[in-house]
């Protein structure tokens, strides 16, 4: 599957061009199949080899851009799962012509709404919104490894997002 | 189409409060149902505790859902709480920062 040279890439140090990029997923979801689109996801991840911590990490925040691309984006949507060298990416794209539900910012905690968008930042290696004529496409990224993290990214990473209590899991 | 139900609950009035116990995986398409039966156990006691140790999955719909329905219970004098939280629901919610306001202890 194209290991060797993607173990190339990663070894010389700075992250050049992709050299390793395979399609996991692309499928059309409305709300009655969020569920089942997270589960697909799911599986995915665990497959691609990500920690468990991390792995439920980007499954949460793909399940927020699904939820939000339901609730705000026209109720359907279509997601694409892919993985660029040791990077999972994920593109969600939704229909929605609503400017007013891109908060980003988490509110404060007697705030009912309004959580989604955050978490999907916070959860991943990062969220990029890209407004289209007719609608929105919401990305998140994550690392199967921490050697293909940004360098910048590694520290904080490691406490935010990586080092999950590992009896969480366990319960 | 409806999805198939992912997760269930029971409901157990004792004399001084309600047990709301949830089960299995809560999400965005069970976010609606789930306020309105935390509304409707409200109006059965003076606290509500939402037992959450067998939830598997929340999403930020879910926790919209509960602080709405504690700010319901506030407002009419009356309080809700979430019990036994752990594991992946607990970190959410910690990490979201509404947990504490969740917990017994809060004001």
């Amino acid at each position: 599957m194209g290991d060797d040279r993607q173990l190339h890439e990663r070894d010389g140090g700075a992250r050049g061009p992709a050299t390793f990029e395979l399609a996991l997923m692309s499928q059309d979801f409305t709300a009655a199949t969020v569920t089942e689109v997270r589960h697909a996801v799911e599986a995915l991840v665990s497959a691609a080899g990500m920690p468990e911590g991390a792995g439920y990490n980007f499954v949460l925040a793909v399940h927020e851009l699904v939820a939000n691309a339901v609730r705000h984006g026209g109720g359907h949507g279509h997601v694409e799962l892919r993985r660029r060298d040791d990077v999972l990416v994920c593109e969600v794209s939704d229909q929605g012509a609503a400017a007013g539900s891109m908060q980003v910012r988490l509110p404060a905690a007697d705030v009912a709404g309004g959580r989604g968008l955050w978490l999907a930042d916070e959860l991943t290696g990062g969220l990029t919104l890209n407004r289209r004529p007719d609608g929105m496409t919401a990305s998140v990224t994550a690392y199967l490894s921490r050697r293909a993290m940004p360098r910048a990214e590694r520290v904080d990473a490691s406490e935010a997002h990586l080092t999950e209590p590992a009896e969480d899991d366990e319960k | 189409m409806i999805p198939i139900p992912t997760w269930q609950h029971h409901v157990r009035v004792e004399h001084d409060r309600s047990v709301l116990t949830l089960s299995g995986e809560i999400d965005v398409n069970a976010a609606a149902r789930l306020l309105d039966l935390l509304t409707a156990t409200i109006n059965t006691a003076e606290l509500v505790e939402v037992d959450v140790h067998a939830v598997e999955f929340i999403d930020s719909t879910v926790i919209s859902a509960l602080i709405t329905a504690r700010n319901t219970a506030t407002a009419v004098g009356r309080r809700l709480v979430l019990v036994n939280a752990t594991g992946r629901v607990r970190r959410i919610l910690q990490i979201t920062g509404v947990l504490d306001s969740l917990l017994p202890g809060s004001s």
